[in-house]
Formats: C-alpha cells, sequence, structure tokens
C-alpha cells in the first residue's frame, strides 16, 4: 500500500486538446480516463475546462475543433511587421540630423562686440588724441635752446584767459610753413589744472602750455602762435617796441612760453633801449619762474641787477624772492 | 501540408511555461506564444464554456485573451503562467458576465488554490520512506467518506464515476472528498515534519 500512496502528491502535466476531447466525448481508454481524473483532481484549470466542455457536450468539442492558433499569426503580424531583410527593403532615407538647440544666453561673439562698442564710445568721450593730432612744437627761427619746464609752481592769484576763435583764424591766416629743422620741445605745464579751458582754447594755448602736468610730454608738429607772430612782425619790419607789447599781452593771457619768447626778442635786440630791455629782461624771469625754470630766471636777474638802470632795484628784489 | 504547429523547434515543447513566456517577452519569438496557446487555448475555451452563455461566445472569449496576451505578458512579470491565466480567463468572464447583466457565479469570484511544488523532486530515498510512514498513519485519522474515497482512486485506481457508482456518492461528491482527504493527508504530514 505504501507503494501506491508515494505517488499520492505527483504532478502531472495539463490535458492536451486530444485528451480533453477524448475525455469529454467518453471515447477513451479506462486507464487514460483515470490518468486524466487523477491530474484533473489536481488541476483547477483541467478540471474546469472538463466542465464546462461537458456541459455543453457536441456543440463545444465541435466548436474546439475550429479553434486554431492562426489568429495570433495574423494578430501578431499586424502589429509587429516582419522585419525585412537589407536587401529587400526599400532604401530609407536618412533624415538630416536635429538642430542643436539654440542656447537663450549672449554668445562670446556678442559680448565681444558690446565690449569694442563701449570701448570706443569711451575713448570718444575722454577727448582720446590719435597720432594725427599730436604737434610737435618747433624751435623759434632764432635757434633758442628747448625750454624744459619742471614742476613750476603757480603763480597765485593769477587767472587765465584763453583766446577767442577769432584770433586763431588770425594767426592761422598769417602762418607760415614749418621750419626745416624742427627740434623737440619737452616740456611739463604746470598751471594746466587750473586753467578752464575748452577744447578749442586748448589747440590755441597749445604753443604756449603744450604738456599736460608733470607726466605726460606732447610733441606739436604745428607752427606755434608765437612763431606766427614772429613771421608777421619780421615781415613787417616793426622793432622791439612791437616785441615787447605783444609779451605784455601774452604774459597777461598766461601764455608764458609766448610771451617769454618776444622777451627774449626784445633782449636780443641792441636797437631797443636799455630800460626797455630791462623790463623785459625781469619779465622774462617771471616767465621763467612760472614755467619752473627758476636758474635762468636768476641768471637773467642778476645781469638786470649787476647794471644801473631803473629796474635793477626790482630785479634785486625778485632775485632775493627766489633765493 | 505541414501546419505552424509542426514547423515549430522540437526544444520547444520540452520548455517550461516559464522559459517560454520569458522568451516571448524577450525575444519576441511568436513560436513560444504559439506553444502557450497550444498548451492551454483548449483549456481557457473550456473555463470559457463553463461560465458564459456557450460555445461561440467562449471562442471569441480565447481569440480576445490571446490576442491581448502579447501585452499582457510583457506589461505584467509572470511567474505562474497556468495560475495567472486562469485567474486572467476567470476575470474575463467575470467582465462580460457584468456586461450582460448575468449573475456571477461564486467560483468565478473565488480565490484560487495556490500552485503546489512536487513534493517527490524534493525527497531523498530515507526520507520518502519516512513520509509514506507518516502518510499511513494520517490516513487512518481521515473520516470515512474521505478514506473511502481516497483509498478506491488512488489505491485501487477506480475512476469518478466507477467510485460514484459503488459507493453511491455524485461523481462531484466523490471529487470533493478526494480533494478534501488529500488535503488533509498535505497537511497530516507537514505537522508531524514540524
Amino acid at each position: 500500500m505504501n507503494r501506491l500512496l508515494a505517488h499520492i502528491f505527483d504532478k502531472s502535466a495539463c490535458l492536451t486538446k486530444r485528451q480533453l476531447k477524448n475525455y469529454v466525448t467518453g471515447v477513451m481508454a479506462e486507464e487514460e480516463c483515470y490518468a486524466v481524473e487523477r491530474h484533473a483532481n489536481d488541476c483547477s484549470f483541467c478540471s474546469e475546462a472538463i466542465d464546462g466542455l461537458s456541459a455543453h457536450n457536441s456543440e463545444a468539442v465541435n466548436l474546439l475543433e475550429t479553434l486554431t492558433p492562426e489568429f495570433i499569426h495574423d494578430h501578431f503580424h499586424k502589429n509587429l511587421p516582419p522585419v525585412h531583410l537589407n536587401s529587400i527593403a526599400p532604401a530609407v532615407t536618412a533624415e538630416p540630423a536635429p538642430a542643436k538647440h539654440k542656447k537663450n544666453g549672449i554668445s562670446w561673439v556678442q559680448i565681444s562686440a558690446l565690449t569694442a562698442t563701449l570701448l570706443l564710445a569711451f575713448f570718444l568721450i575722454r577727448g582720446w588724441e590719435p597720432a594725427y593730432r599730436k604737434i610737435t612744437l618747433p624751435v623759434s627761427a632764432d635757434n633758442t635752446p628747448p625750454v624744459v619746464i619742471q614742476n613750476p609752481e603757480p603763480e597765485p592769484g593769477k587767472k587765465k584767459t584763453a583766446l577767442p576763435p577769432t584770433e586763431k583764424k588770425e594767426s592761422s591766416a598769417t602762418a607760415r610753413p614749418d621750419p626745416p629743422a624742427a627740434k623737440t620741445t619737452t616740456m611739463t605745464d604746470p598751471l594746466r589744472d587750473e586753467k578752464d579751458i575748452s577744447p578749442v582754447q586748448e589747440q590755441n594755448t597749445a604753443t604756449d602750455l603744450p604738456a599736460q602736468s608733470g607726466t605726460t610730454t606732447r610733441l606739436y608738429n604745428a607752427p606755434s602762435v608765437a612763431e606766427e607772430t614772429t613771421a608777421t612782425i619780421s615781415t613787417s619790419g616793426t622793432d622791439h617796441t612791437n616785441h615787447l607789447q605783444l609779451a605784455n599781452e601774452a604774459f597777461e593771457r598766461a601764455h608764458y612760453t609766448k610771451a617769454l619768447h618776444h622777451y627774449r626778442q626784445v633782449l636780443s635786440n641792441n636797437a631797443a633801449r636799455q630800460e626797455d630791455r630791462d623790463a623785459a629782461g625781469i619779465k622774462a624771469a617771471r616767465c621763467y619762474i612760472l614755467l619752473g625754470s627758476k636758474a635762468q630766471a636768476i641768471t637773467l636777474l642778476r645781469e638786470i641787477a649787476d647794471g644801473n638802470s631803473p629796474h635793477s632795484k626790482d630785479a634785486g628784489t625778485l632775485l632775493a624772492e627766489l633765493n | 501540408m505541414k501546419t505552424k504547429a509542426q514547423v515549430l523547434p522540437s526544444d520547444y515543447r520540452k520548455l517550461p511555461d516559464k522559459a517560454l513566456v520569458d522568451r516571448y517577452v524577450q525575444r519576441n519569438e511568436l513560436a513560444a506564444l504559439h506553444l502557450l496557446y497550444e498548451r492551454y487555448g483548449h483549456l481557457v475555451y473550456g473555463v470559457c464554456c463553463k461560465y458564459l452563455d456557450g460555445p461561440v461566445a467562449a471562442g471569441d472569449t480565447v481569440r480576445h485573451i490571446f490576442t491581448r496576451l502579447p501585452d499582457d505578458l510583457k506589461q505584467y512579470h509572470v511567474e505562474h503562467f497556468k495560475s495567472w491565466l486562469l485567474r486572467a480567463t476567470k476575470n474575463y468572464c467575470v467582465m462580460r458576465l457584468r456586461q450582460a447583466g448575468t449573475p456571477i457565479p461564486p467560483a468565478l469570484t473565488a480565490t484560487p488554490v495556490a500552485e503546489t511544488p512536487n513534493e517527490k523532486n524534493h525527497l531523498t530515498g530515507n526520507e520518502e520512506q519516512v513520509i509514506l510512514n507518516r502518510l499511513e498513519t494520517a490516513l487512518n485519522t481521515l473520516d470515512t467518506a474521505h478514506r473511502q474515497c481516497i483509498d478506491f482512486f488512488y489505491l485501487e485506481k477506480m475512476t469518478i464515476s466507477a467510485i460514484a457508482t459503488k459507493t453511491g456518492y455524485t461523481t462531484d461528491q466523490v471529487k470533493h472528498h478526494i480533494r478534501k482527504g488529500k488535503h488533509f493527508l498535505r497537511n497530516s504530514i507537514k505537522e508531524m515534519k514540524d
């Protein structure tokens, strides 16, 4: 008995279509029928299938014969069409690659263009002067040495006045061409910070005080106003009185270089009176002082103080102040 | 003329359900789906015949279930295909009955019995002898009806109809006694083991 009970929990395969149909129709041998029942006793799927087919015996069995798996193939191929080989399948045109997503931010090209525009606007506003505007200040026709001016002390209470635009027109009308051997003059502008002049006026005063305070050296190529004036004087044949008058006017307008030039013309003119020459010498010394060249001012003042002119006392007083 | 079933690879027929399901899910192999239909299509049809109106509606249901099967197998992680298919079939029958307004039988909504593993595969020679001794002991504790049906079915190898004739029970009663007696024996052996 033990051996027969040994297979009580064994499991067998589910019924096939033929087994199910034969069992329901009753055309199955007794041993096979027992095997079916033994399996159906453990398998609810087969058991319920036997119950269902048994309820509709002949009709259900007839319809069971028509249930073929062809519909699975039809449905499968409809939804998932078979893949063709490359030799059979039509050529597929390659789709263009999708364009890269454009960034919303500003590109480096735009940033650099903006920076260049800002820099250009900055230089234009700040009055950047290109190379063609640079002017070399030539030395005057009498070959005077270049004037080196270093950190002059502004004269207290001295107010500068700028030339009107019409004066420049007159000066340029009488201008002569550049001298052939123009020497470069290096100078600093001691009074530039105290001035309040426009760029146009600055051009007029550039020959007198060409450089900015202490640091920048400017080279001027255009003929100076002093030379232009000198040319006018020399061509007209006037004497030292005109030079003295022009020098005093330039001194009053704080054009010290221009004034110094005319004072030197008076000093070098032997035809001038000694009194005028001494007065021009004292004024020239003042110009030297204002332009920062005290040594030349002292030399000039000593010459005047040593003489017997009425201006010797003034020269001595100024010399004492300098010392 | 060869049918499509005949051109199936011979190895496929030896594969278990899980392997066939995996082959379809992972490789889209139509042969695996075809073989699953061969194994269970007629059973699905039988179940549908039991709960639905007639064989025609059952046939339509079979086609519908196996048409949806490819998608369902990929959607759900199916471990036990047979029990899953029986449950899916019953659910579809419930849906059809609700649409028709027909009362749903309790057997359709009952909790299905979980598949039990083949216990013989886990036993060695000595263990089998021990289990058989326990079975004989447990058999003596069964009810008369259960013991009688178990004896006729497993020891005498009588068919259910023959047992019904001999004992006077109906075939359904015989089936019920056999199932209950077997269930009691399994539990008794498990208790003895513990």
